[in-house]
C-alpha cells in the first residue's frame, strides 16, 4: 500500500492551466515595473510571453492540441467576463453624448469594412495569385472577423497614452459594439456557406436577422439588468448573495441570448451598463468593491489567457503562410479603415455639434486594433473551408501587426501630432456649477423653440430615471427632486482638497507670494504685498504669511491624519476604492502619467491621490446612502475652512 | 390663426429676420408656427405665462429663470415678446460657425444669456446673495445650508477678480474662458 502517490494524471490539465495563468500574471507583474510598457502595450508583452511558453512546449514535444483554443472555451468562458467588464466600467455619460457616432462607426463602419476588404480580396483572388482558392462566402466570412476592432486591445493601448475623453469613448464604444455586428455577420456568412445558392431573399433575411439579433440582444440585456437590480434590492437579508447575483445574472443573460441566437455580446454589455447605477445603490460598499475587484480579476484573467493562447498557437498551429495574402489583407485593412473613418466623420460632422478634427480622424483610424476576438472567430471557422489555415495565419499576422506596430507607434505619433491630451488643469467651481446647468438651459430653450434635441432627451431620461426607475429598482430611494446635486458638492470637495494638498506639499514659493496671488485667499490688488501695507479692506492686512502657511500646514497634517484614521476605521474596504475606479474614464484620469511625476507630493504617496478620492467619496455621504458608509463630511468641512482664515 | 401661418408673415419680414439672425427661411417659418402655437390667446405677442405654460419648462428647475432671461434679453419692454424678438433671442443659441466673422461676439452672447440667469435684479452684477438664491432653488434639498454657503462663496471668490464681492459680466466671461461654451450652449435648429 502506498502512502504517497504521484497523482499527476488527475490534476494534469488543470494544473497546467493554473501554471499558465500564474506564469502570465508573474510576467505581467514584471512588465509593470519596467519601462517597457512605455514602448510596448501590455497585450503585446503577453503575446511574447505566450510565444516563449509555446516555444518551450514545442521543444518538449508536448501535444499542442491540448492547448489550442476551441470555440466553446473561448466564447462561453473567456469572452463574457471581458465584455461584462467593459460594459460595467463604461463611462455612461460620455457614451450617451456620443452614441450617434459610436453606433455609426460600429454598424456602418464594420459593414463597410467587411464588404470592401472582402470584395478587394475576392477581386485579387481572381488573378490567381493566392495559393489557396476560396469563394465569395468564405472570404466574406474572413473579412467580417478581420474588420472587428478589439476592445481589449484598445483599452490596453489607449490607457497608456491618455488621449482625451472624446476620442477614447468613440474608439472604445465602437470596439465594444462592433463585436455584436461582427458576430452577426460572421454567423450570417457561416450559414450562407451551407446553402448552395444564395437568393436575394436570403440576403434580405440576413439583413433582417441583423436587426433582430442586435435589438434582441439589447432587450435581453435590459431585461436581465432589471432582474438583477430587483434581486439586489430584495436580497438585503443575505448580503453575501448580492455579488453572486451580480455576476450570475448577466452571465445567464449572455447564455440566454446565445441560446436564442441573439447577440450575447451586446446583451451582456448592455446589462453591465444598465445595471450599474441601481446595483450600486442597493449593495453595501464592501459588496460593490468586491464586485469591482472580481470583475476586473475575471476580465484580466481571460484577457491574459487569450493573449497567451494567441502567442502559443502561433507556434503550435500548422501555418499556411501566403505572403501576398497577408500583405494584401493588412494593406486593405488599413486602407479601408482610413477611408471608412474619413467618410463617416464627414457624414457625422454635418449633424454634430462637436466635430471630428483631422487629427481625431487619424487617431480613430490608426487606433483600430485587432485582437483576440478576431482570433477566436478565426479558429472556430468550419474546418470544411479549404483556406482555413491561411485565414488563421493571416489573422494572427494582422493581430501581431496591429498590436505590435500600431500599438507601439501610436504613442509617439500622439505626441508628435500634439493631440490634446487629458487636460490637467483644475476645474474651477464656476465651471462645475455651470456645466451641470447648461444642460438644463439648453433643454429649456429647446422646449421653448419646440425642438426635441439631444439635451431634452437626456433630461427626459434623467427625470424618468429619478421618478420611476430608481424607486423601483433601488432600495431606500426617496423620490428626489429632478436632479442630483451631489456632483457639485463633490466637485467642491475635490477642489478644496486638491488645493490643500498642493499648498501643504509645495516647497515655499517665494515668487508666488510676492505676486500676491494665492488661490485660496483670492487675488489681492493692493499696491505692495508687505504685511502692513495692505489696504484697509484687504484681508491680508497685518497677517504674517509665513506663519500662516506654517499653521495651515500643521493643521492640515493633523486633519489629514485624523481623516486617514477615520477612513481606516471604517474598514479596509473603503481604502480599496483607490485601486479600481468607477469607470474607464476615471481610470484614465488617475493612471500614472509623466505629468504627475513633477509634483512630488501628488506622486510620492498613492495615499494622497487616495485622499482626494476619499474626499470626493466622502462627500457622497451627504446624500441618503446607507449608514454603513463613513460619515466624514464633518472632517471635510473642517479642512475646508480652517480657523483663522475666515474670508 | 390656424394653419395658414405663412400668410401672416410677410416675405420681407422673413428676409429681414434672416439677415439679422442668420436663420434660413425654413427655420424662420418653423419658428413662426411655434410662436403661434405658444401664443394661445392670439395676441400677436407672447407673455411670461405663455412661455411658462410649456409643460416641460414647468419641470425644468431653471424654468422660470430661463423665461426671465428670455424676456430681459428681448428688449426694453420686458412684458411682451413679439416674433422678431423671439427669434433674436433664439439666435443666441445658434452653433458658432468658426469660419465666419464675429466668433467672439457670438460667444459673448451665449455667455450673456447664462449671466442673465444668475443676475436676478438685472443690475449687471451677480452678488453672493443672488448666487445663493439660485443655488438654493436648484440644489437646496440635497445639501446643508452650510455647504451651500461655502460653495457659493467659493464660486464668487474664484471669479471675482476685483474683489468687490460681486461678479460683473467681464469677470464672468473670464471665468468661463476655458469652458467649451460653443458646444454646450448651441442648438441645431431644424429646417
Amino acid at each position: 500500500l502506498q502512502m504517497v502517490e504521484f497523482k499527476w494524471d488527475e490534476v494534469e490539465k488543470i494544473y497546467i492551466v493554473a501554471l499558465w495563468l500564474f506564469a502570465a500574471s508573474i510576467s505581467k507583474l514584471v512588465f509593470h515595473n519596467k519601462s517597457c510598457t512605455r514602448f510596448f502595450p501590455e497585450s503585446s508583452l503577453l503575446i511574447i510571453v505566450g510565444l516563449v511558453i509555446g516555444y518551450f512546449l514545442v521543444i518538449s514535444n508536448v501535444d499542442h492540441h491540448q492547448f489550442s483554443l476551441d470555440w466553446h472555451s473561448f466564447f462561453l468562458y473567456l469572452l463574457p467576463p471581458i465584455i461584462f467588464d467593459a460594459g460595467y466600467f463604461m463611462p455612461n455619460r460620455s457614451f450617451f453624448q456620443n452614441w450617434d457616432s459610436i453606433l455609426v462607426f460600429a454598424v456602418v463602419g464594420t459593414i463597410f469594412n467587411t464588404l470592401t476588404i472582402g470584395g478587394s480580396l475576392l477581386a485579387l483572388s481572381y488573378s490567381g495569385l493566392f495559393t489557396v482558392p476560396f469563394n465569395a462566402c468564405e472570404i466574406l466570412l474572413f473579412s467580417s472577423l478581420i474588420s472587428a476592432v478589439d476592445p481589449v486591445a484598445v483599452i490596453a493601448v489607449f490607457e497608456e497614452i491618455q488621449v482625451n475623453d472624446f476620442i477614447f469613448v468613440n474608439v472604445f464604444g465602437e470596439a465594444l459594439f462592433n463585436d455584436g455586428v461582427t458576430v452577426v455577420l460572421y454567423e450570417l456568412f457561416k450559414q450562407f456557406l451551407e446553402v448552395d445558392r444564395i437568393m436575394p431573399i436570403d440576403v434580405a433575411a440576413g439583413t433582417g436577422s441583423f436587426f433582430l439579433v442586435a435589438v434582441g440582444g439589447l432587450v435581453v440585456g435590459l431585461l436581465f439588468a432589471v432582474f438583477v437590480a430587483l434581486l439586489t434590492k430584495y436580497s438585503h437579508g443575505a448580503i453575501v448573495l448580492a455579488p453572486v447575483f451580480i455576476f450570475l445574472v448577466p452571465y445567464l443573460g449572455y447564455l440566454t441570448a446565445e441560446a436564442l441566437s441573439l447577440s450575447p455580446i451586446i446583451a451582456i454589455a448592455v446589462c453591465g451598463m444598465a445595471m450599474k447605477q441601481y446595483v450600486k445603490g442597493n449593495v453595501t460598499t464592501t459588496a460593490a468593491n468586491s464586485v469591482k475587484y472580481f470583475t476586473k480579476i475575471l476580465a484580466q484573467t481571460s484577457e491574459t489567457a487569450i493573449f497567451m493562447f494567441l502567442g502559443l498557437s502561433t507556434l503550435a498551429f500548422a501555418h499556411k503562410w501566403d505572403t501576398l495574402f497577408v500583405v494584401a489583407t493588412v494593406g486593405f485593412c488599413i486602407l479601408f479603415r482610413t477611408v471608412g473613418v474619413v467618410a463617416q466623420c464627414a457624414l457625422l460632422n454635418r449633424f454634430r455639434g462637436k466635430k471630428f478634427t483631422k487629427v481625431d480622424q487619424f487617431i480613430l483610424s490608426y487606433g483600430g486594433l485587432r485582437g483576440a476576438i478576431a482570433y477566436g472567430l478565426a479558429v472556430s471557422m468550419p474546418d470544411s473551408i479549404a483556406a482555413k489555415q491561411m485565414f488563421v495565419t493571416t489573422t494572427i499576422a494582422v493581430i501581431f501587426f496591429t498590436v505590435f506596430l500600431q500599438g507601439s507607434t501610436i504613442r509617439p505619433l500622439v505626441n508628435y501630432l500634439e493631440i490634446e491630451l487629458k487636460k490637467d488643469r483644475k476645474i474651477t467651481m464656476a465651471e462645475s456649477v455651470y456645466s451641470k446647468y447648461s444642460d438644463y438651459i439648453i433643454s429649456g430653450i429647446e422646449d421653448i423653440a419646440g425642438q426635441k434635441g439631444h439635451s431634452s432627451l437626456v433630461h427626459d431620461f434623467e427625470r424618468f430615471n429619478n421618478r420611476v426607475l430608481c424607486p423601483l429598482l433601488m432600495r431606500d430611494h426617496a423620490r428626489t427632486p429632478n436632479f442630483d446635486a451631489t456632483k457639485i458638492v463633490r466637485a467642491y470637495a475635490k477642489i478644496i482638497m486638491d488645493e490643500a494638498l498642493v499648498e501643504t506639499s509645495a516647497p515655499s514659493r517665494k515668487g508666488s507670494r510676492k505676486s500676491g496671488a494665492h488661490p485660496a485667499l483670492g487675488h489681492c490688488s493692493c499696491p505692495s504685498t508687505d504685511n502692513d501695507d495692505h489696504l484697509p479692506d484687504c484681508t491680508r492686512r497685518g497677517v504674517n504669511m509665513d506663519m500662516l502657511y506654517a499653521a495651515f500646514s500643521k493643521m492640515l497634517d493633523d486633519k489629514m491624519d485624523a481623516l486617514r484614521q477615520e477612513l481606516k476605521n471604517c474598514g479596509s474596504s473603503v481604502g480599496a476604492d483607490q485601486d479600481i475606479f468607477d469607470d474607464y474614464m476615471e481610470q484614465l484620469k488617475h493612471a500614472p502619467s509623466l505629468k504627475t511625476l513633477h509634483h512630488p507630493a501628488l506622486s510620492a504617496t498613492r495615499s494622497d491621490a487616495a485622499m482626494r478620492h476619499h474626499a470626493a467619496f466622502a462627500a457622497r455621504s451627504v446624500s441618503r446612502h446607507d449608514s454603513r458608509r463613513c460619515r466624514t463630511e464633518g472632517g471635510l468641512a473642517h479642512i475646508a475652512t480652517p480657523a483663522g482664515l475666515e474670508l | 390663426m390656424g394653419n395658414s401661418s405663412s400668410l401672416m408673415l410677410r416675405d420681407e419680414e422673413i428676409e429681414q429676420i434672416s439677415g439679422e439672425t442668420e436663420f434660413n427661411r425654413n427655420q424662420i417659418v418653423r419658428l413662426y408656427s411655434r410662436f403661434l402655437s405658444l401664443d394661445k390667446k392670439g395676441q400677436g405677442f407672447l407673455e411670461r405665462e405663455d412661455l411658462m405654460n410649456v409643460p416641460e419648462l414647468a419641470v425644468n428647475p431653471l424654468g422660470d429663470r430661463i423665461v426671465d432671461a428670455f424676456f430681459t434679453l428681448a428688449g426694453k419692454d420686458d412684458k411682451h415678446l413679439n416674433f422678431r424678438q423671439f427669434v433674436q433671442v433664439l439666435a443666441y443659441f445658434q452653433p458658432i460657425d468658426k469660419t465666419k466673422r464675429n466668433e467672439n461676439n457670438d460667444r459673448s452672447k451665449k455667455l450673456k444669456f447664462a449671466f442673465m440667469m444668475y443676475d436676478l435684479n438685472r443690475n449687471g452684477y451677480i452678488t453672493r446673495e443672488e448666487f445663493k438664491v439660485i443655488l438654493n432653488s436648484m440644489v437646496g434639498a440635497n445639501i446643508t445650508a452650510d455647504q451651500l454657503d461655502k460653495i457659493a462663496d467659493r464660486t464668487i471668490e474664484e471669479a471675482d477678480a476685483d474683489q468687490d464681492g460681486k461678479i460683473s459680466f467681464e469677470e464672468f466671461c473670464k471665468a468661463m474662458e476655458k469652458t467649451d461654451i460653443e458646444d454646450k450652449m448651441s442648438i441645431r435648429f431644424l429646417n
